[in-house]
């Protein structure tokens, strides 16, 4: 048997059918008896070894569909798990990244003994900017909004997060109060300073946001949960006091 | 000759082989665990169909749909395509045709190779 590539894998095979075929060639013209029971043998195994070798093409290229195929889920996959967590409109974490990344924080300082802050922040009379400026103007302001805040969050554990409607959240891993607190300051600013006009606000012409800090203490027994909940009413605090500004714990016994 | 027909399962395709109207279907996937346990019969009931098939220019139909096919399997179709060679060389009158998914390129591409390699005219339809 010729064959084109004598390197490739049936290299062994192919010397097999050499040598039958010089057997049958030194048989030639001979009366051994033998001659066409083993022409037939020959003729058996050539037929197999082409049928063997087409097998082995067709089932490499099936198998490299399949790898393809696969590695192509998993890219799929990873860019779902991406959308999963992301918050469409804004473009940051939503909710659900939210939720996860504080839970394994807590667990993370409650261990470490380090300072965990969080800020919970909303936007300054949004359903009458809406209501005014219409839901194309309303969701282009949310996404300045969580673009500043994430600007605000650099470091490579922090999170900005969308958490609903109008609010944002920002988690701040090994942060203590006065990191966070100038944090929020930076973020209050840089959304002023966005200059979005806001007529329908009774607290300035521009859109601004009333936020809440929270640290949490190094010892805790407290869950995720509780953090949410006290930063949540320091949110409200800093809404029914005039809003545009940082709410936090003073502390009488001390900044955390 | 009675014809051979087997339900297909998760793992084995379904086949219909009718003798009378020479309409011989092979539709599923196919990946057991022992592809000949599963191909022999079929191989057995080919062979007594050759041989005792009235040889008067009637049309012989394969129709085969094979979305997925581990390697023993492509073992055993390629000696099924072989018999159907043979009968062809034969002269029998064989009309071989290969259903591929539309969506399922891979599908396509399988049934190409099979194509390439077989020495029989085969009809590749999307559906």
């Amino acid at each position: 048997m010729t064959s084109d590539n004598r390197s490739d894998i049936f290299q062994a095979d192919y010397k097999v059918l050499d040598a039958a075929e010089k057997v049958l060639q030194d048989l030639e013209g001979s009366d051994n008896a033998i001659r066409p029971q083993f022409e037939e043998i020959y003729l058996g195994y050539k037929r197999l070894l082409r049928q063997s070798s087409h097998l082995i093409i067709i089932a490499d290229r099936q198998q490299k569909r399949l790898i393809d195929l696969q590695n192509d889920i998993v890219e799929k996959n990873r860019e779902l798990e991406a959308l999963s967590i992301t918050d469409g409109m804004t473009g940051i974490a939503n909710r659900r990244r939210f939720d996860e990344v504080l839970t394994q924080e807590h667990a993370r300082h409650a261990r470490s003994g380090a300072k965990l802050s969080l800020i919970l922040l909303d936007v300054d009379h949004f359903k009458a900017f809406n209501d005014n400026y219409g839901h194309v103007q309303g969701d282009e302001c949310l996404r300045q909004i969580a673009r500043v805040i994430a600007d605000c969050t650099t470091r490579p554990a922090d999170l900005a997060a969308r958490y609903g409607g109008e609010e944002f959240a920002c988690i701040l891993p090994e942060t203590d109060n006065n990191g966070a607190i100038a944090i929020a300051e930076k973020i209050r600013c840089g959304i002023i300073a966005l200059a979005l006009p806001h007529k329908c606000s009774s607290v300035a012409d521009v859109v601004t946001v009333s936020l809440g800090v929270v640290t949490a203490p190094c010892t805790t027994d407290a869950s995720a949960v509780d953090i949410v909940t006290q930063v949540d009413e320091l949110l409200y605090q800093a809404k029914s006091s005039g809003r545009n500004r940082v709410e936090f714990v003073k502390s009488c016994c001390g900044a955390v | 000759m009675e014809p051979l027909i087997i339900e297909s399962t998760k793992s084995t395709p379904m086949v219909d082989f009718n003798a009378k109207n020479r309409i011989l279907i092979i539709k599923g996937q196919s990946y057991p665990e022992n592809s000949f346990k599963f191909y022999d019969p079929i191989f057995q009931w080919l062979d007594m169909f050759f041989t005792t098939v009235e040889d008067d220019d009637g049309l012989i139909k394969l129709e085969i749909s094979l979305p997925y096919i581990n390697t023993s399997s492509t073992k055993c179709i390629l000696m099924l395509l072989e018999k159907f060679e043979v009968a062809e060389k034969n002269g029998r009158n064989m009309d071989v045709t290969w259903y591929y998914d539309k969506e399922n390129e891979n599908e396509l591409e399988c049934a190409q190779d099979f194509k390439e390699f077989v020495e029989l005219e085969f009809n590749l339809i999307a559906v």
